[in-house]
């Protein structure tokens, strides 16, 4: 186990009174309030479920879409100029960018925000960089909290970049209201060996970096994949059939085409019912993976204080208890879990 | 379980063409199992809007080319508009002249990190940790 | 890359079979062969015949291993005429000219440090005075950047390490009553672009005074390495673009000012950044080459694009690399020039050198180091036959030099001219067996390294790649680590420290009342020109960039109406769009 680092970040400690006040002012639409929230999330302070309590009934307003894709192919960069479309569509933009912790010192260097600089000074903008901390899948155990905070400061679409690692980075799908695909030129092969885990979850595809030869390949073969598929499909479903954008990120173009697709989507999400269907799955994700999440902190804390879980870590080790049987013991013991 | 994580915002000035002290000094506190947001050439107003949304613990400044005082004064003005000067570690590196250390300092920079003994890797980071340190109330 | 086949494969194609005439003779060989053998058994102790290669670690160099000694085994194959020739001629291993330094010293090109255009103008005329031929114009940052001195970014840069140029106004009174007819000017204009705003404003000048630009000399440097790989900046322009706006230059200056020398491919700088000396030459000639094909298919011939580019080298630790460098560059070039352009003027086969001497090999710690340093670096400069050379002063680490500074950097090079007698002699490391060896190693190692980057399609492909921005990432990272870790020694840094106070050294600060002086002068610039016609230049600019003309005449046309540096910098973003580097981290 690491030891917490040195940190001291005064208003995220539990001081004399629990609350440390911030919901309130976030919900004043503080920046600075939501700021802190977000590192409390982050560094998993005592108390920022107390702040997410309060927050979570004014949250539900904002669209969420999540952007995935390889790494360098542009996500930061095209959600440079998607921000800026949208901000002219009048609408206010939070922003979740992702990159990798080092598993080797824990450290990260976190580069997405410096494609989008141009937005700084813009108060209708909230930009958070975030470091995976280990986690899996593209994201930070964070990201949801994250989203909630930002939905409840009153951003009304929030776009969440996933770390840049490849295919099967479809967590995000499991965050967000509309799924975009990153691609590149070049991409044919990967279009060729993709999972279909990635076509189920896609909303809309792009190809960035359509200045550069192979754009309009890769497209064609994306939308001859996304055909076949529909034929293969149940007709029982009412299938959305994800659009393949080109866009030039760097050069501004093809954004607006982006934006429609991504409103246009969020139509055919709203007048199929499916959106809420979306939504319902989920919340329900959110609370089972709560669930986990505080069962395992919380028989951690208890196990660990009297060295008892590492007993069992050393009777399992030794083959003289088996896991099973070790598990259904502590759980035993400790249930009904009552959570803070 | 929990990890708090030290963030830092490393920027140079706008017009800085040196970026190699930048690089490095990330670098260096990267391996120190910090979070480093990497600005690049910005203009202090924005540094510190920055810092704010992600709610940064230091901020870092490598200049070369010019005064390191009237980017620091800029740099702390705006912070204290934006309320944040009080919570935040202000720390700078690079090459200007010797004079401007004392001023530096006396203007609340934790850390000046001219080239050369004094400027190393354990330098910085113990810097950057002490004064995180003094400002957690017991 | 437009040519099919890149560099390497056409050398080894044109310059394969054909006589050679081996240097040493087999039954010569074969006694040392058989003598060395038992040398090493006999004579070379165990732990040095163990130890027979060994890696140098030192500061952005290569790290080209070392063998205890040379012998004519190493160098086996050499066949002199074709490999090292005499000086002179082809190849042009051993210099462009035949009596090298006897005929011509190297020039003495002094920074003049910062100051105002009134203090830059007194600086250069005390250097001319005292007796110099050549002078440098260093620019402050916002003008080697291509911003005003009156925009928001350029406060607390003005004036600090170069002089503010940035409307013909300025050079107007920086250059009043100094003799640019008779002076040779180096504009240190890193950029393409900065090189196609400020160029022409030396020019308005010119005519202003009546100066006619065929009796103007001196160079600049219009590199698209520095643009777009070298430097940090907010705003950069697509690769492809600055590499079209650099050959514009070039066209531009070799038809209105023919004593101009257009480029100087900048290693200097890649190398300061942080890599080693195979990948400067290695990048500089890449993109020479691409410059070389891009003019040949504007319809030029390659005699008439090659007659006046230069490189510009930085000399460092490494002694006998960096002797070798020069040595092979020359030889490369020449190859290239003439087998793969099929240039028939030697001129243009000549490989030029400027050499300032290494600014990163330089510590803070005790300074006067330095001096010795830099008189190592300026010694294997001269050893090779550079043509020009600014010795690095020992406050590198401090300030832009001051006076008592750049004096000891002058006498290093007078001294070696007039007090050790190694300029007597031309290319006097040749021959030895050591020297040739390496020298062979870095050609081939710089060709290895421009196959990659011509396989990544040319220049200005292989910088938009990231690829070279992340080698030199990678170079930063290990080299610092190298030197924590002591595996790389820096006396009075990681060894041999001692405990002295940093001395007292006269450094450039900012002045704030410059900074608004520069408000109100620009101010007044903008209030009395006809803005109509300077907003009609800016418009035809962003036409010309974007219908493919020569910008450069339309940058001559802005500064011929006052239009500002800036100005134009936007111009060029306007109609080019911006372009960012990937990180480096
Ligand atoms: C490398 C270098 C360059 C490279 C920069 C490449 C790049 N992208 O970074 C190149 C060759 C391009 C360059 C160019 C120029 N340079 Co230069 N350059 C240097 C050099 C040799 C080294 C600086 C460096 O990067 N060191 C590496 C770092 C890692 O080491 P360090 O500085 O010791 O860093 C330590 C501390 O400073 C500190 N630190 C630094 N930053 C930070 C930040 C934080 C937050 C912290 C905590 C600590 C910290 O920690 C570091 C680790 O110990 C210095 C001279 C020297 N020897 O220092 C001149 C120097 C900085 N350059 C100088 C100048 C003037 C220029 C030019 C502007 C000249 C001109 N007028 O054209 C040009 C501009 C070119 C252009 N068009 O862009 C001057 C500045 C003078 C002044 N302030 O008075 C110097 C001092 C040289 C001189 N004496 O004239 N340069
Ligand atoms: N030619 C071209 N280059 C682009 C385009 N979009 C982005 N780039 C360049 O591609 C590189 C990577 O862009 P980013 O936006 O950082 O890519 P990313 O997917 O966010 O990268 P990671 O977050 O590191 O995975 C940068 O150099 C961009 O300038 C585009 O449309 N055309
Ligand atoms: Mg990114």
């Amino acid at each position: 186990m690491r030891k917490k680092a040195n940190k001291g970040f005064n208003e995220c400690l539990p001081g004399k009174d629990m609350s440390m006040g911030l919901a309130k002012k976030i919900l004043e639409g503080d920046i600075q309030a939501a700021a802190r929230l977000l590192n409390c999330i982050e560094d998993e302070v005592q108390g920022t479920n107390e702040e997410l309590k309060e927050l979570y009934p004014y949250t539900g307003k904002a669209y969420v879409v999540g952007l995935t894709g390889s790494a360098g192919v542009g996500k930061s960069t095209l959600i440079n100029v998607f921000i800026k479309d949208l901000r002219k569509k009048g609408l206010t933009v939070g922003v979740i960018v992702i990159d990798p912790t080092s598993p080797f010192t824990g450290g990260a260097i976190l580069g997405d925000r410096l494609r989008m600089q141009g937005h700084s000074l813009d108060q209708e903008v909230f930009i958070r960089s975030v470091a995976t901390r280990g986690w899996k899948g593209g994201l930070s155990k964070a990201t949801i909290g994250m989203i909630h905070v930002m939905d409840a400061l009153g951003k009304d679409i929030i776009l969440v970049e996933t770390v840049g690692t490849g295919q099967g980075e479809i967590e995000v799908s499991k965050i967000s209201d509309a799924c975009v695909i990153i691609l590149s030129p070049g991409a044919g092969d990967e279009v060729q060996m993709m999972k279909a885990g990635i076509l189920e979850v896609a909303d809309i595809f792009v190809v960035n970096k359509a200045d550069k030869e192979g754009a309009a390949e890769v497209k064609l073969k994306l939308e001859g994949m996304i055909y076949s598929r529909s034929l293969a499909a149940s007709s029982t479903l009412s299938e959305w059939k994800p659009k393949v954008i080109l866009t030039n990120a760097l050069g501004d173009k093809g954004i607006e085409e982006l934006t429609e697709s991504v409103f246009e989507h969020r139509n055919f999400l709203t007048a199929t019912g499916e959106l809420e269907k979306r939504r319902q799955e989920r919340a329900r994700t959110e609370l089972m993976d709560t669930i986990k999440n505080s069962v395992e902190k919380h028989i951690y804390q208890a196990t660990s204080k009297d060295a008892y879980l590492e007993e069992l870590v050393n009777k399992v080790a030794s083959r003289e208890v088996d896991p099973y049987t070790a598990a259904s013991k502590i759980l035993r013991t400790f249930t009904p879990i009552v959570m803070n | 379980m929990a990890e708090g994580k030290i963030r830092v915002v490393m920027a140079i000035p706008a017009l800085e063409n040196h970026t190699k002290g930048y690089l490095t000094v990330s670098g260096m506190l990267r391996d120190a199992g910090m979070e480093v947001i990497l600005l690049g050439n910005e203009l202090p107003e924005r540094v510190v809007e920055t810092a704010l949304q992600e709610s940064a613990d230091v901020i870092g400044i490598s200049t070369y080319c010019g005064s390191p005082v009237v980017f620091g004064e800029d740099l702390l003005e705006a912070a204290e508009k934006k309320n944040i000067r009080e919570k935040t570690i202000f720390i700078i590196g690079g090459i200007f002249p010797p004079e401007d250390v004392p001023n530096l300092i006396k203007m609340g920079f934790a850390g000046v990190f001219p080239p050369g003994p004094g400027s190393r890797r354990e330098d910085i980071i113990s810097c950057i940790r002490n004064a995180i340190a003094s400002k957690k109330p017991n | 890359m437009s040519a099919e086949r890149t560099t390497k494969e056409i050398l080894e194609e044109k310059l394969a079979g054909g006589e050679r005439v081996p240097l040493y003779n087999p039954e010569a060989l074969k006694v040392i062969e058989k003598e060395l053998e038992e040398w090493k058994n006999k004579t070379v102790r165990e732990k040095d015949r163990k130890n027979w290669e060994i890696t140098p670690h030192t500061i952005l160099g290569s790290g080209i291993p070392r063998r205890l000694t040379y012998t004519p085994l190493d160098i086996a194959n050499i066949d002199y005429m074709k490999d090292i020739g005499l000086p002179g001629g082809e190849p042009f291993t051993r210099g462009i000219h035949a009596n090298m330094y006897r005929g011509r010293t190297f020039t003495m090109r002094p920074l003049p440090g910062a100051g105002t255009t009134e203090e830059m103008n007194r600086k250069w005329k005390f250097l001319i005075e005292q007796g110099a031929t050549g002078l440098s114009v260093a620019l402050d940052l916002p003008t080697v950047q291509m911003f005003d001195s009156d925009e928001p970014e350029a406060k607390g840069h003005v004036a600090v390490v170069g002089v503010p140029l940035c409307c013909v106004d300025d050079w107007e009174v920086a250059f009043k009553d100094i003799p640019i007819d008779k002076i040779s000017y180096s504009i240190v204009t890193h950029f393409p672009r900065n090189t196609a705003i400020l160029l022409p404003m030396y020019l308005v000048m010119a005519e202003r005074r009546g100066i006619p630009w065929d009796k103007l000399t001196g160079s600049v440097q219009n590199d698209i390495v520095m643009e777009n790989l070298v430097r940090g900046a907010i705003e950069y322009i697509p690769p492809e673009d600055c590499f079209r706006v650099q050959c514009d230059n070039i066209e531009f200056i070799r038809k209105e000012v023919p004593q101009w020398n257009y480029i100087t491919l900048n290693g200097y700088n890649l190398r300061e950044y942080g890599t080693t000396g195979i990948t400067e030459m290695a990048v500089a000639m890449a993109n020479g080459i691409s410059i070389v094909e891009e003019m040949m298919s504007r319809g030029y011939d390659s005699d008439w694009v090659g007659e006046r580019i230069a490189f510009f080298w930085a000399f460092a630790n490494d002694f006998f690399e960096e002797v070798a460098k020069n040595r092979a560059a020359r030889r490369l070039w020449y190859k290239i020039m003439k087998y793969r352009f099929g240039a028939k003027n030697p001129r243009s086969m000549w490989l030029r050198t400027h050499v300032q001497t290494s600014g990163a090999s330089l510590t803070r710690e005790e300074p006067i180091n330095n001096i010795i340093r830099a008189a190592y670096h300026a010694m294997a400069s001269i050893l090779t036959g550079t043509q020009s050379l600014h010795v690095s002063c020992f406050d590198e680490a401090f300030s832009v030099p001051s006076e008592k500074t750049l004096l000891p950097s002058v006498r290093t090079q007078q001294l070696i001219e007039q007090e050790t007698q190694v300029t007597q002699v031309v290319d006097p490391l040749a021959g030895s067996f050591f020297v040739e060896w390496i020298t062979n190693e870095m050609e081939r190692k710089v060709l290895d390294e421009l196959d990659e980057i011509e396989k990544m399609g040319g220049i200005a492909k292989a910088i938009a790649s990231g690829r070279l921005h992340h080698k030199i990432a990678e170079h930063i990272e290990r080299e610092n680590r190298a030197i924590e870790s002591g595996e790389i020694s820096v006396v009075g840094r990681n060894v041999y420290k001692s405990e002295e106070p940093e001395p007292q050294i006269e450094v450039s600060a900012y002045q704030p009342e410059v900074y608004e002086q520069r408000k109100a002068m620009l101010q007044k610039v903008r209030d009395t020109r006809d803005n109509e016609k300077a907003s009609s230049c800016l418009r035809a600019l962003v036409d010309a960039c974007k219908r493919g003309k020569n910008v450069t005449y339309f940058t001559l046309e802005c500064a011929r109406a006052n239009v500002t540096e800036g100005e134009m910098r936007k111009a060029f973003t306007e109609a080019f769009g911006t372009w960012k580097p990937p990180f480096m981290l």
